[in-house]
């Protein structure tokens, strides 16, 4: 058969950009068997009305909401599904735990606590990276999606976030790991459990330029918000590089801020004890930022792959470390 | 009378017919005479076996006609022992008038839904064969129904398809 | 002989019969219903019908499919018009939607695509050489699956008309089917079923429901809520209802029938509508090639005879050995029928290569063998083709699609066992070393060349796959716990 193919219109894998759509894409993972991105065709990569209603089913069983029975028609990709739950944000996905992938089950559970920011749509590279088969949840900090104070502490994040590891997994042992803030958070975890008698079997420190693309756009975003940019600007800047949907308001950077200004206290304000364990730290080759970490480190370089990213590296660490 | 050439020469001369032989046979301890043909376009045994009888006669003496894929040849004529044998198996049907009232009153109520001759309606044509079409199915059974006075079900009537296995079911 | 009238004449009579009566019933994009009368439908198709008779004589037109009431009308316009008509999917990828186009090209002069409002626009096609122009003999054209996955037009020549006695065939109105009745159409417009019923219903004085997309629910409630009195479904439809929708016996006590054809229904679903409808509202049609045959069954002679698709409708059948002689009842071989030759005979030969015998019979290759009372079983027979919810797909397809990704070295496609579809596709690839792709990738690959339902629903990345020496798959060394031998 040799038909005229047009030319690849294949915009990329596009990342959840907030908690409606990771949990959005998740049920699609369910039922499509494969993950997918917040730009993809819900029919279009293979999905049927039977697929269909089971997303629908899905969100009258975690939100009691009906949808219309066209609302995957009219709405096929996750990023216009997900509008149409975005209030859940704030009303029940505004939890510590959110499940970034599934998997099926053959491999344990890896908790990656947030950056700096407080966005765990990041670790969906991650998820992407390491494969549909294995389980991944973002710790995600209080007051991102509500009025609430953030926390200001490492250890008051820590409890918090380790009452929500516990109900997800009450057993272990735990596969911890975190970017930026939630190295820190990641290693006062370890300690946590280390000394109720549970095994951690991976602590991973993972340097945030490494996961995250627009990690120096976020940073430079809060640090020009500290002086004076106004937050419209920047969420502007954000919608454009694929970190907020597009009809996130300026509050949110707003809140973001708050977030962002009690984690960097939060770091500054640590006296961590020693852990007693490994730490597995993930950075790129060459240099590397020095940060003492309260723990034997052993260090893995990242290479580039050829899809230019450090991902590929990092995942082949991470799997043969969760085993 | 009519001679083989000239059946043969009748049937060749109708348009869905490549090649025509007819030949006489023992059948039943009888001589019948039957034409084989090879045909460009589906027709009916009945049908060309009708078309003759127009052509030349009731006295043709034509019995039946026997559409296959080649005639049969051996030695460079009309190999008569497999004709012989196919009208044996029952695949080439020959014209039989009508053997009593049962049957006579069905071969008239096909005859007029059809619009065929009586003459053109052996008791043991089949119906498709004979040109019958769905129309002409539904007319028929309706018309057994009212002279017979009793139903006549679609799937017994496309399985009998012959005025004398209808008969036996009527009977 | 009952007189033939047009189909325009036709509309425009049950127009001034009843002006005021429904003719369509449809759902625009909120689900909002709209309404059209008979004398509303007659007008529409009048203004359609007359910017299509304006076009050139060698002209077609094509139709974007979707259940809708404009795509409804439109396609009766153009059968008013006695113009010919294609119906299209609308969600055919791109590659394909040219091939088809370009088909329709080869054969018709000028190919117009009917717009929103109503008005035909020349489709730009490139020039080429052409089949000798054919004029407007064809009253409409569907698109076939085809074995080989090259997308083939099927052509009903025409022009078409009304004729009391054959509208709708006679096999279906053995199944409960009367004139103005109120009737669901489920299946999408782009295929043959649901095209030529609605067809049908529409000259037949029917009022019809267009149900716009498939969800079991939606099925059951406009069943209920319009006392839909027929309607045609797919086991695949049957399935999704039973399990998805879970009606009860009383949301379907207006139907007098419900018919089923396209696909094998498996018992279980089979017995799951008998105890909804009772088995006398259910009927099952076998035999799709127009001019071979067809058998009937209802739901009480499956239930005496479980597995059979019934006795022939006006049609003989005869199973024959591999030989050509004639097998008695009891023994299997080749499905062998012959039927009456409606006038004005569809030149209707599908995809299916067909066999005839000089005495008229012929056979699409099935095997199966007849009881003593006449009632056909069909073998299953080991296949190529996967059959995902009554859609045949070709592997072949499926493979091609993905070898044409840079990052796919080599590639099989299987049958995989499914709950409500029988199967879907599942493919086993081997992937560059350095690859970095991910299934979505592939499955999105796939969406651009290849129409939904052969989109593979299980990717498996493997090292090799087995190939002979001559290079043909070995399928036979396939490890295939969880996999449809084919």
């Amino acid at each position: 058969m040799n038909l005229a193919v047009e030319p690849s219109t294949d915009t990329g894998y596009a990342r959840p950009r907030d908690p409606a759509e990771i949990w959005v894409a998740q049920r699609w993972q369910d039922v499509l068997g494969f993950g997918v991105g917040i730009t993809e065709n819900f029919f279009g990569v293979g999905g049927n009305s039977l697929d269909a209603a089971r997303v629908i089913n899905f969100v009258l069983d975690e939100f009691d909401r009906e949808l219309p029975l066209n609302a995957v028609t009219e709405n096929p990709t996750v990023a216009s599904l997900a509008a149409l739950v975005r209030e859940e944000n704030a009303r029940t996905l505004s939890g510590p735990l959110v499940e970034i992938q599934g998997g099926d089950g053959t491999h344990p559970p890896l908790f990656m606590v947030h950056p700096a920011s407080g966005q765990i749509g990041s670790y969906c590279h991650l998820a992407r990276a390491l494969g549909d088969e294995h389980t991944l949840f973002g710790l995600q900090p209080v007051g991102l999606y509500t009025d609430a104070a953030p926390l200001t502490t490492i250890e008051a994040m820590a409890r918090v976030y380790l009452d929500a590891i516990r109900s997800a997994d009450p057993v272990g042992p735990y596969f911890l790991g975190g970017c930026s803030t939630g190295a820190a958070i990641a290693v006062e975890l370890a300690g946590l459990l280390t000394g109720a008698g549970a095994e951690v079997r991976l602590l991973a420190a993972i340097d945030q330029g490494l996961v995250e693309p627009a990690g120096d756009l976020i940073d430079s975003s809060f640090h020009q918000l500290v002086q004076g940019r106004a937050p419209a600007q920047v969420l502007d800047d954000w919608k454009k590089h694929g970190l907020v949907p597009h009809d996130e308001n300026p509050d949110f950077v707003a809140r973001s801020l708050r977030v962002w200004q009690a984690n960097q206290d939060a770091v500054r304000d640590w006296r961590p004890a020693p852990y007693p364990g490994q730490l597995d730290f993930f950075h790129a080759p060459g240099g590397r930022r020095p940060v003492e970490w309260p723990a034997a480190e052993r260090a893995h370089e990242c290479a580039e792959a050829q899809d230019g990213t450090h991902l590929v590296a990092i995942a082949d660490g991470l799997r043969r470390l969760i085993g | 009378m009519v001679t083989l050439a000239e059946i043969s020469r009748v049937l060749l001369a109708h348009p869905g017919v490549r090649r025509a032989e007819a030949a006489t046979l023992r059948h039943d301890g009888k001589d019948v005479t039957i034409a084989a043909v090879e045909l460009t376009d589906y027709l009916g045994g009945p049908v060309l076996r009708d078309y003759v009888r127009q052509q030349l006669g009731e006295d043709s003496g034509l019995a039946g006609v026997l559409t296959v894929e080649s005639i049969p040849m051996n030695d460079g004529s009309v190999d008569v022992a497999q004709l012989a044998s196919a009208v044996d198996d029952g695949r080439c049907t020959l014209f039989e008038s009508p053997k009593d009232d049962v049957e006579r009153r069905l071969v008239t109520i096909w005859s007029e839904q059809m619009r065929l001759d009586v003459e053109s309606v052996g008791a043991n044509d089949d119906f498709l064969e004979l040109g019958g079409d769905s129309l002409s199915a539904l007319g028929v059974i309706a018309a057994i129904e009212t002279e017979f006075d009793r139903p006549l079900d679609v799937f017994e009537f496309m399985s009998a398809s012959s005025v004398r296995r209808v008969a036996d079911i009527l009977r | 002989m009952t007189p033939m009238l047009t189909v325009a004449h036709r509309i425009s009579h049950i127009a001034r019969d009843e002006p005021a009566g429904t003719a369509l019933i449809g759902f625009d994009s909120e689900l909002a219903e709209q309404t059209l009368s008979w004398q509303e439908l007659a007008g529409h198709v009048e203004e359609t019908a007359g910017a299509l008779r304006a076009l050139p004589g060698s002209s077609c037109v094509v139709v974007e499919a979707g259940n809708t009431l404009p795509a409804a009308t439109g396609i009766i316009a153009a059968l008013a018009a006695e113009v010919p008509v294609f119906p299209l999917n609308p969600a055919t990828p791109p590659a394909e939607r040219t091939t088809l186009l370009r088909l329709l090209g080869l054969r018709f002069g000028q190919v117009h695509l009917l717009q929103p409002d109503g008005g035909p626009r020349r489709v730009d096609l490139p020039p080429g050489p052409r089949t000798p122009p054919d004029d407007r003999t064809a009253a409409y054209l569907l698109a076939t699956g085809g074995s080989t996955g090259v997308p083939k037009i099927a052509v009903r020549p025409g022009p078409l008309r009304y004729d009391a006695a054959r509208t709708p065939s006679l096999p279906i109105r053995q199944t409960g089917w009367r004139s103005g009745q109120r009737q669901l159409i489920v299946g999408p417009l782009f295929h043959a079923a649901p095209f030529t019923t609605l067809v049908d219903s529409v000259l037949d004085r029917n009022i019809v429901v267009l149900q716009s997309f498939f969800s079991p629910q939606w099925t059951v409630e406009l069943v209920a809520r319009h006392a839909i009195e027929w309607m045609q479904l797919t086991p695949t439809h049957m399935r999704e209802i039973l399990l998805l929708a879970r009606p009860e016996p009383a949301s379907f006590a207006s139907l007098r029938a419900v018919l089923h054809t396209a696909a094998r229904c498996d018992p279980e679903t089979k017995r799951g509508w008998i105890d909804l409808l009772g088995p006398q509202r259910l009927y099952e049609l076998y035999g799709a090639t127009e001019g071979i045959g067809l058998t009937l069954a209802r739901g009480d002679e499956w239930l005496a005879r479980p597995g059979t698709v019934g006795r022939g409708f006006l049609t003989q059948i005869r199973i024959m050995d591999s030989a050509g002689r004639r097998v008695a009842p009891g023994t299997a071989g080749t499905v062998f029928m012959r039927t009456a030759q409606p006038h004005g005979r569809s030149a209707y030969v599908g995809d299916q290569v067909v066999r005839t015998t000089p005495d008229g019979f012929a056979t699409v290759g099935d095997h199966g063998w007849l009881d003593e009372k006449g009632y056909l079983f069909l073998n299953n027979r080991t296949h190529d083709l996967i059959n995902v919810g009554g859609e045949k797909v070709d592997p072949n397809e499926v493979e091609a699609a993905l070898l044409d990704h840079p990052d796919v070295l080599d590639v099989v496609a299987l049958g995989v066992p499914h709950d409500t579809l029988g199967s879907v596709i599942g493919v086993r690839v081997v992937l560059r070393p350095s690859s970095t792709v991910h299934r979505v990738d592939l499955a999105a690959h796939c969406g651009r060349r290849l129409a939904g339902y052969k989109i593979p629903k299980q990717f498996t990345f493997v090292e090799e796959i087995p190939r002979s020496a001559s290079g043909k798959i070995q399928r036979w060394r396939l490890d295939t716990t969880g996999i449809e031998q084919n």
